[in-house]
């Protein structure tokens, strides 16, 4: 459901409708830039990588089909960019990050049916791993997951934020901790592929 | 009591890993709009060509989504079968309906002569349509009201509602939408909505507030606008279409809010004790016999609350005498 949506923003920002293009920048500009800060450190390059990405994209869009979401497809390009940039200043792409190994997080792991691989440490932080995902979700389960599990919101304060009432706003919930689980154990497989 | 339990750990694993993680990190606002005016300029720079092409596209998506219904009523894409439910029917007359009140993506609802039907989306937003109005489900934030007209209650999420004509975005409102093959009319009982107009001025944008009335046509062109009541006669239609209140463990101040809301008139209360009071009083089944008439009075007759009809728009709640 979330690609069909993906297809109709594209259509909307092809239709040169100025809401649809803040839309468009506004949900994916973030993300895009926290995707490349976990391969890049170093802020102008990180800059520079996702303009070039979001203006590639930009002047691409009417290739996206929505085989994908449209999150996927705009990091297919970025890591395309990050691969350019690392080959144009001869540099190799490196992590000094490192997975946590505090019990009730590794119990979380395990509950989520996942397993982290020794190798898995060099390439990607847990941390960057729970941002991704988050990140992957559409946009309102990202933010009311962080609403209430990080900033302690109740469901009525959420669903005050998101216009939304108290009921929808707790199947919104349910349906966001289902969404985060199903997709964190994926990225954590496909981590542990790489 | 172990199911729960389990629950719970899920939601506490859910905590420990974002914690973990802390709040994801925005941007430099400066380097923020760097990259927002560079990425503008190049769509700015898209070919004209393109833009044509697909907006044409849309509507001839459009059209064959009207062409390609079959049947009376709802018509689910049966070639979808992963199609998602988008909605499910609150209130129909009809009885073919009743057997299957979900709404698929992409699903194509009708009524028929003197038929109402009031569908809730996932999003909460609460919609319902007049006879003879045909209205197509793109997803549960996306619909495209083909004909006739509509009533859409966003308190509980957001709606983006295509006609022909324009394109209706709001957030927490009530309004109305009218359309044929000339004109699309929208009105506004509560809160704001934004307007895109298609035709030759896509793009050109305005916004209508409550007790606002846009008439617009198919060019774009506004036609009238004016001032409609929110307890003006045009809305009683709705009613029609609502489904019974059921009042069973519904606190009066609830009921009261939600009946305040649908009749478009402010709800005050005598006093802070009134309105303490009416949050812990629960209506009971046996009043709800009562509610099935929609009689305000009625509900509250077993109750110590009275509502004094002071002016045209205010309730104010007290205690019987």
């Amino acid at each position: 459901m979330q690609a069909k949506e993906d297809v109709n923003l594209v259509k909307r920002v092809l239709a040169k409708e100025r809401a649809a293009f803040d839309e468009f920048f506004s949900t994916y500009f973030s993300r895009l830039s926290r995707f490349c800060r976990t391969r890049v450190h170093d802020e102008q390059a990180v800059e520079d990588i996702v303009q070039e990405t979001m203006i590639k994209a930009v002047r691409n869009l009417e290739s996206y089909r929505g085989e994908a979401l449209l999150f996927t497809w705009l990091c297919g390009i970025c890591r395309n960019e990050i691969s350019n940039w690392f080959a144009k200043h001869g540099k190799h792409a490196v992590s000094d990050l490192s997975i946590e190994d505090d019990a009730h997080i590794l119990a979380a792991l395990e509950s989520f049916g996942v397993q982290l691989q020794d190798s898995m440490a060099d390439q990607i932080a847990l941390s960057d791993l729970v941002t991704l995902t988050l990140d992957y979700l559409p946009d309102k389960y990202g933010k009311a997951l962080e609403m209430k599990y990080l900033e302690g919101l109740s469901v009525r304060e959420i669903g005050t934020k998101l216009g939304m009432g108290r009921l929808a706003t707790q199947s919104l919930l349910s349906r966001a901790r289902v969404a985060f689980r199903g997709g964190f154990s994926e990225l954590v497989k496909e981590a542990n592929q790489h | 009591m172990k199911r729960n339990s389990t629950s719970q750990d899920r939601e506490q694993q859910i905590a420990d890993l974002l914690n973990a993680a802390g709040p994801r990190l925005e941007p430099d606002a400066e380097m923020r709009e760097r990259v927002y005016s560079a990425t503008l300029e190049a769509w700015n720079d898209l070919p004209e060509e393109q833009v044509k092409r697909s907006f044409t596209g849309q509507y001839w998506a459009m059209a064959a989504t009207v062409l390609l219904v079959g049947t009376l009523f709802i018509a689910g894409p049966q070639y979808l079968n992963e199609s998602e439910p988008v909605g499910r029917v609150l209130f129909t007359q009809s009885e073919q309906h009743l057997q299957n009140p979900t709404i698929l993506e992409g699903g194509v609802l009708r009524t028929g002569p003197g038929e109402f039907v009031t569908i809730q989306l996932n999003t909460g937003v609460v919609l319902s349509m007049a006879p003879n109005s045909e209205m197509a489900f793109h997803n549960d934030s996306l619909v495209t009201l083909n004909s006739g007209k509509a009533y859409v209650d966003a308190e509980d999420g957001q709606l983006r509602l295509l006609t022909a004509h324009l394109q209706v975005v709001d957030i927490g409102t009530i309004y109305e939408v009218r359309t044929d093959d000339t004109e699309t009319e929208v009105a506004m009982r509560e809160g704001r909505v934004e307007l895109a107009f298609a035709g030759n001025k896509l793009g050109l944008k305005t916004s209508a507030g409550t007790g606002e009335f846009i008439k617009a046509s198919s060019t774009g062109d506004i036609r009238d606008t004016g001032v409609v009541e929110t307890t003006d006669p045009r809305w009683a239609w709705r009613r029609a279409a609502r489904a019974p209140v059921l009042l069973d463990d519904l606190s009066v101040d609830d009921y009261l809010t939600w009946m305040a809301r649908d009749n478009g008139v402010e709800l005050q209360y005598a006093s802070s004790t009134v309105k303490q009071q009416a949050g812990l009083r629960r209506l009971s089944a046996a009043e709800d016999a009562n509610a099935d008439t929609f009689g305000l009075h009625a509900a509250l007759e077993t109750t110590r609350f009275q509502i004094n009809e002071q002016e045209e728009f205010l309730w104010v709640l007290d205690f019987k005498e």
